[in-house]
């Protein structure tokens, strides 16, 4: 049987189309569906550079040292002045809080002295002494207040410890980066 | 005669109506008045595994779900910048540890007060400063704002004085491992952060409150304790497209918000955390005008009440939320 020419054009066009769809439908099925980032990606930063095994030796031993007494202690220093500022304004009371916490900064500057630093870290570990005599220092200053009351002291204080925690940051930056992860 | 005296008292008795109606609306206006908001990207985490951030959307790979399909994610760090009339509030504070954001792949940052000028307002004029929580993410840079009064809970600083108490190491208020805090009852409370709060309180630019407060007409703090941290705080803001609720990490994600889905789950009871979701509901009646700290989808028509952003310092994100009437866009 021979069809007309018309219906043949059209019969070939809708064959080729409905071939076209599956083949799209094909390919859809086949590709793996990649979701959006929510969030534009920005750059990377850079990469850290990782630590020697001196390094990492000598920020495993001043780890301990850091965040069981130096970091506990700073803050217990600063909420000290907290405390006494907004609840019970007892110079005698701080005092109490406050001298264990000179002596405990100054036992930590001891041992952190006495560690085998790496020259690659003398710098880190300069700033950390600086921090830890500031701690001291501050503590010392908050006593004072016991003996004449004058708020000047805490404000002497407050100034030192807020230097002392950014010497910290500084140190803490280079040998535990990690340790801001968001909060 | 008596016509000329019926309309003399109708218009004397129509000025009175008018008058009193003018006056009840000057009063209603200074009750309650519209703030313009903005919000600004203070830094950017980057690649945050989608689990740690939404234990209920860990990713599967090969998922087609969508609640698992998401590996990793970008997380902004968002600051509310709110005006009310001639105050200046800016809601968290955000952060500045440099040398961190060199080194661990956080990407964006910018020093706030420059972002500030960025949007056209000088950090000296900050007036108020309410931490949503007191972790050092949130609560930093606030030496910055050498006239801005800081608004903390007292249960907030209840929870630091408990776990510098605690007898046992392993409860503390500083981040306890190199790897950063894990779901401990306290954590994140760092030295600088707390020394800057001593320093506000030593100025007398703190105030310590006791649960719920109005700091100013129609904005409105709401306790939403544990909702993250102990002493966690939501706040209310009168706008002219409604009211928004801000909520730090108590909010960490609009998406958890509409889905009633936890996230960031650090030191937060999750009961808590779904009875502030509600709270937002509630005051707003629904979880559109819902700010959050830490959404991925900010500043894209995803999340559309920010969805009128630019890209500002350091591509970090700004977007305009609302404006007075009379307020100019401080879109660039």
């Amino acid at each position: 049987m021979v069809l007309p020419r018309a219906r043949v054009y059209a019969l070939s066009t809708v064959f080729f189309a409905l071939v076209a769809m599956v083949g799209v439908a094909i390919q859809r099925e086949l590709t793996p569906r990649v979701v959006p980032s929510p969030v534009a990606g920005g750059t990377t930063g850079p990469e850290q550079n990782a630590l020697s095994a001196e390094e990492e030796a000598y920020a495993a031993a001043l780890w301990p040292i850091h965040s069981e007494v130096v970091e506990v202690s700073a803050v217990d220093l600063s909420f000290a002045g907290v405390a006494y500022v907004i609840e019970h304004h007892d110079a005698h009371r701080l005092e109490a809080q406050v001298l264990p916490l000179r002596e405990i900064f100054r036992t930590a500057a001891g041992k952190a002295q006495a560690l085998v630093v790496p020259a690659s870290m003398r710098k880190a570990h300069d700033w950390y002494l600086e921090a830890l005599g500031l701690y001291e220092t501050a503590s010392a200053e908050m006593v004072k207040v016991a003996a004449d009351g004058k708020v000047e002291h805490l404000i002497e204080a407050q100034s030192m410890s807020q230097r002392a925690a950014e010497d910290l940051l500084k140190v803490g930056d280079v040998l535990w980066p990690g340790e801001y992860k968001p909060n | 005669m008596r016509k000329q005296v019926r309309r003399i008292a109708l218009a004397g008795a129509l000025a009175t109506v008018g008058f009193a109606g003018f006056a009840a609306m000057n009063s209603a206006a200074a009750q309650e008045q519209n703030c313009s908001v903005w919000l600004v990207e203070s830094s950017r985490f980057m690649k945050v595994p989608m689990g740690s951030f939404m234990p209920d959307r860990a990713f599967i790979p090969g998922s087609t779900d969508w609640k698992h399909n998401i590996n990793t994610v970008d997380l902004p760090v968002n600051v509310g910048v709110i005006k009310c009339g001639s105050e200046l509030i800016l809601y968290d504070s955000g952060w500045k540890q440099q040398e961190y954001h060199k080194m661990t792949g956080t990407e964006h940052w910018a020093p706030l007060p420059d972002q500030l000028k960025a949007l056209g307002f000088d950090a000296n004029n900050v007036t108020k400063i309410v931490i949503g929580h007191g972790h050092w993410d949130h609560a930093g840079q606030l030496s910055d704002f050498p006239n801005g009064v800081i608004y903390i809970q007292r249960e907030e600083l209840n929870a630091i004085e408990w776990a510098l108490n605690y007898p046992n190491p392993k409860i503390a208020a500083v981040n306890n491992s190199p790897g950063g805090c894990f779901r401990t009852p306290a954590c994140g409370y760092e030295p600088l952060t707390v020394a800057e709060i001593f320093g506000k309180v030593l100025n007398g630019k703190a105030v310590i409150v006791n649960g719920e407060a109005e700091i100013l007409p129609g904005v409105k703090i709401h306790p939403a304790f544990r909702a993250h941290t102990a002493g966690s705080q939501l706040l209310e803001v009168p706008t002219s497209i409604g009211k928004l609720v801000f909520g730090s990490d108590a909010y960490s994600s609009w998406e958890g918000i509409r889905d009633w889905m936890p996230a960031n789950i650090q030191q937060t009871d999750t009961v808590q955390q779904i009875l502030a979701y509600e709270k937002c509901y509630k005051i707003t009646g629904g979880y559109q005008n819902c700010v959050s700290a830490h959404e991925p989808l900010t500043y894209t028509d995803a999340y559309p009440l920010t969805k009128n952003s630019w890209v500002a310092l350091n591509g970090g994100r700004m977007a305009e939320l609302a404006l007075v009437p009379g307020e100019k866009s401080h879109k660039p």
